[in-house]
């Protein structure tokens, strides 16, 4: 009796530590990513009541009330161009051109997925604030430390091995981003110098 | 009982605890959000946070260009309007079910000049058509949920706009026709 008790609270535990450990995995780690373009993506069906079981929990934990498509679009990087993993404590240069929607912006968040606290109170560029090369591309550098131009400051929280989330929002994307979200040209992100 | 079939109910209960987690997780977090609403302004009423900064820890990835009102839906007592006049960039207002689905949208442009006048109902009442004939009426999926607006703050020059448009967010449950 004893021997049977002891074996099904034994299972019972090493189940819901599986399911616990492949739940965070899921929503940390895992999860749907439909649309891939450089180091960015996106999943077409975040915030939409057609997302899937999966989707619908990565976007609670990592986006919580997230438009559908046809009113915003979101790509997401968490690496550079390379596929190495962004950290805040290294700078990268993101360079393109502005994105065809109604407005957009890019924003930085720490590993926690809120905005960076930093002295210039700086957490975004948008269409708007940020500068343009004469021939329409810009260039956007982020990095703990000041830089000329376009910055956006990723302070040093997590150390040197603090993560990096950036987001690239696209409201009201043009007919042709929201029919083919791959071909999108978005910015390059590679890294600045050396990384400590 | 033989290791294999022990092994074999362990997965499998694994496996149901781990899609029963996944499931209950945007409505656990939706939930959490909405009772911190609730606790600040009350069911039906809108919240006029400040433009989010690195000290807003009431939703993950805010962003920083929008200024947001939100408002906690209940409609287990009767229908609730939400009536707001937008400014002149972009602004949206979305209905979120509780489990965090965007199930309606509406922006300036749809709305092309007109001010916001929604009423979220559990059935679409053709009464409410005649009280409130320049309505629009939304069934959301659930008698609970979260209604958030958005403004767009491109510049310090959209900040008092926006400000505006963010005051001018009322969420009030209809009384019955008397």
């Amino acid at each position: 009796m004893i021997r049977n008790l002891a074996t099904a609270l034994a299972v019972l535990l090493v189940a819901c530590g599986l399911a616990a450990g492949s739940a965070w995995w899921a929503l940390f780690h895992g999860g749907p990513q439909d649309v891939a373009v450089g180091a960015w993506r996106m999943n077409s069906l975040a915030g939409s009541a057609q997302a899937g079981l999966y989707t619908r929990a990565r976007v609670a934990v990592t986006g919580l009330f997230a438009l559908n498509a046809s009113e915003t679009i979101y790509f997401a990087a968490a690496q550079d161009d390379a596929g190495r993993p962004l950290r805040a404590a290294c700078r990268y240069t993101l360079t393109g051109r502005s994105l065809t929607a109604r407005w957009w912006s890019i924003t930085a968040y720490a590993d926690d997925f809120f905005l960076i606290p930093n002295a210039a109170q700086r957490f975004s560029y948008n269409m708007g604030n940020l500068a343009f090369a004469p021939d329409g591309s810009f260039t956007l550098t982020t990095g703990p430390d000041p830089q000329p131009g376009n910055w956006l400051p990723t302070g040093r929280q997590g150390g040197r091995q603090g993560g990096l989330h950036l987001l690239l929002r696209l409201y009201n994307p043009a007919p042709a981003v929201l029919a083919l979200p791959q071909a999108t040209p978005l910015p390059s992100i590679t890294p600045a110098g050396d990384c400590p | 009982m033989k290791p294999a079939r022990l092994i074999a109910i362990t997965l499998s209960l694994a496996a149901v605890l781990h899609l029963g987690i996944i499931w209950l997780v945007p409505r656990a977090i939706t939930g959490i959000f909405m009772s911190r609403v609730i606790a600040q302004a009350g069911a039906n009423h809108a919240l006029t946070p400040p433009l989010p900064t690195d000290t807003a820890r009431s939703v993950v990835m805010p962003s920083p260009d929008l200024l947001y009102a939100v408002c906690v839906y209940d409609l287990s007592a009767g229908p609730v309007r939400v009536t707001a006049q937008p400014p002149g960039g972009y602004w949206s207002a979305a209905v979120y079910d509780r489990n965090s689905d965007n199930v309606f949208t509406l922006n300036d442009h749809d709305l092309a000049g007109r001010p916001l006048d929604l009423i979220l109902t559990q059935a679409a009442d053709p009464t409410l058509t005649a009280r409130f004939p320049n309505a629009r009426q939304v069934p959301p999926p659930h008698a609970t949920g979260v209604l958030l607006v958005r403004a767009l703050v491109l510049d310090s020059a959209h900040m008092q706009p926006a400000l505006q448009a963010q005051a001018s967010v009322r969420c009030t449950p209809i009384a019955p026709a008397g």
